[in-house]
């Protein structure tokens, strides 16, 4: 009889399990490849983040440990969607880049340490945009309220929709090749310390899943679909 | 030209989704990998004692797991640049971030002073070894995580807490003696 009861639990157990919707079977690939990548970047010795838009965070790892979250307030996605694989981070650009303090030669250490300006997190953008490879752009601009910053997001927003996402895009369509925008919102604190734990060369993941799943929950899976799942084709129609 | 963007992304969205489309993989094969990939990137966490280094906010974490054994105020590189006169070398004074390991543990440790400590303070390099010693400097301990870099003492305890120093890590004396009996040669330290 017990044994019976098991059979049946194990039976119900393995039924639910395959009983997954087309859209659970799209996260679960999508969540494949987004920890296959993340596995790859575990295995070095350099510090990665993570752009998770899904859960609105930013965690900056190393080894797998996260080391410290931001919480992005909003975002704007434009364009290709981004694949789950790692990036590099090519270049940290901003209008006014913070200045490195020169040290004049011939200082006594102990005046000039408490003479010295600091180059600390204060003095790091909150607007700033960083280039990664395969055409995918990340802006990251502080929300904040009242008429100075919505004047320079409100400029910066014009330059995005005006100039750099039309050229962006009509470049890489006659090359037939991706491009991507995507805009951070966060606290000027977070965009602060983004800005300062980033650096050239390092590796990034875009947790961005393409579809919100309410998009494909509940839809049947046409022989097409069902094609294209299996192995037949890799395009949707 | 933004509705034009949509309707671009939308088509390379479809395409995408097909791209990511798991190729005969059941649920439950997917759902096994995903969990096998997950324990891989959990077993590259550290077992025992780590460190990790806040640059940012000039914090140090001594930790065991989740737990944090010790939380310390420390002054981290200061980003600042030293040029030679002459122009031919120059050097940037930020702490290296990424995975490091103790490698080294001293008592009483005595600064062999680089050249660029003799740049800054405008006297000319010594020749010999010794005149580069400077006792005291580095506080009562110092560990080395590699290529020149230590976490130590420091004289200035006001300063703890703001980006000052050369690379290095400064504690506080108390903390750093904490700290030196407490991780073991070939603790891990992560630095951010």
């Amino acid at each position: 009889m017990t044994s019976l009861r098991f059979i049946s639990l194990i039976t119900i157990i393995f039924f639910c399990t395959e009983a997954l919707s087309i859209s659970d079977l799209y996260r679960l690939g999508f969540e494949n490849r987004l920890l296959q990548s993340e596995y790859q970047l575990a295995l070095t010795s350099k510090i990665y983040t993570l752009f998770d838009l899904t859960h609105k965070r930013v965690q900056i790892k190393a080894k797998g440990i996260l080391l410290k979250e931001l919480m992005i307030e909003k975002f704007d996605l434009w364009g290709a969607p981004i694949p789950p694989k790692p990036f590099t981070i090519r270049n940290k650009a901003t209008f006014l880049k913070p200045k490195r303090i020169k040290i004049r030669p011939g200082n006594d250490r102990e005046a000039f340490a408490s003479e010295m300006k600091f180059w600390g997190i204060e003095e790091m953008p909150t607007r700033y945009r960083l280039d990664l490879n395969d055409e995918v752009h990340l802006s990251v601009r502080p929300n904040v309220r009242g008429w100075i910053p919505s004047l320079l997001t409100l400029g910066s927003n014009l330059k995005s929709y005006v100039i750099t996402r039309p050229t962006g895009m009509l470049w890489n369509g006659l090359r037939k090749k991706p491009y991507t925008e995507l805009t951070l919102y966060l606290s000027p604190e977070d965009a602060r310390a983004l800005y300062w734990s980033i650096s050239e060369g390092s590796s990034c993941i875009i947790h961005a899943f393409p579809f919100p799943i309410s998009e494909l929950r509940g839809r049947e899976l046409s022989p097409y679909r069902q094609q294209a799942l299996h192995g037949g084709s890799n395009i949707l129609p | 030209m933004d509705a034009l963007g949509y309707i671009i992304s939308w088509k390379m969205r479809r395409n995408f989704v097909g791209s990511i489309a798991p190729e005969k993989k059941a649920a439950s094969s997917l759902k096994f990998e995903n969990l096998l990939i997950r324990r891989k990137i959990e077993s590259l966490k550290p077992k025992g004692l780590y460190i990790v280094v806040d640059t940012a906010n000039n914090l140090l974490y001594l930790k065991q797991g989740k737990r944090t054994i010790l939380k310390a105020i420390v002054s981290c590189g200061s980003g600042s640049v030293l040029r030679e006169p002459s122009g031919r070398r120059e050097w940037i004074f930020e702490t290296p971030r990424g995975e490091f390991f103790i490698q080294t543990k001293y008592e009483n440790p005595t600064w062999i002073k680089p050249d660029w400590a003799f740049i800054e303070e405008g006297k000319p390099i010594p020749k010999k070894f010794w005149e580069r010693a400077e006792p005291g400097a580095l506080g009562d301990y110092a560990l080395g995580f590699g290529n020149g870099y230590f976490i130590h003492g420091t004289l200035y305890t006001r300063l703890l807490g703001k980006n000052i120093t050369h690379g290095c890590i400064r504690m506080g004396d108390q903390d750093l003696k904490t700290l030196y009996e407490t991780v073991p040669i070939g603790t891990k330290v992560l630095i951010f």
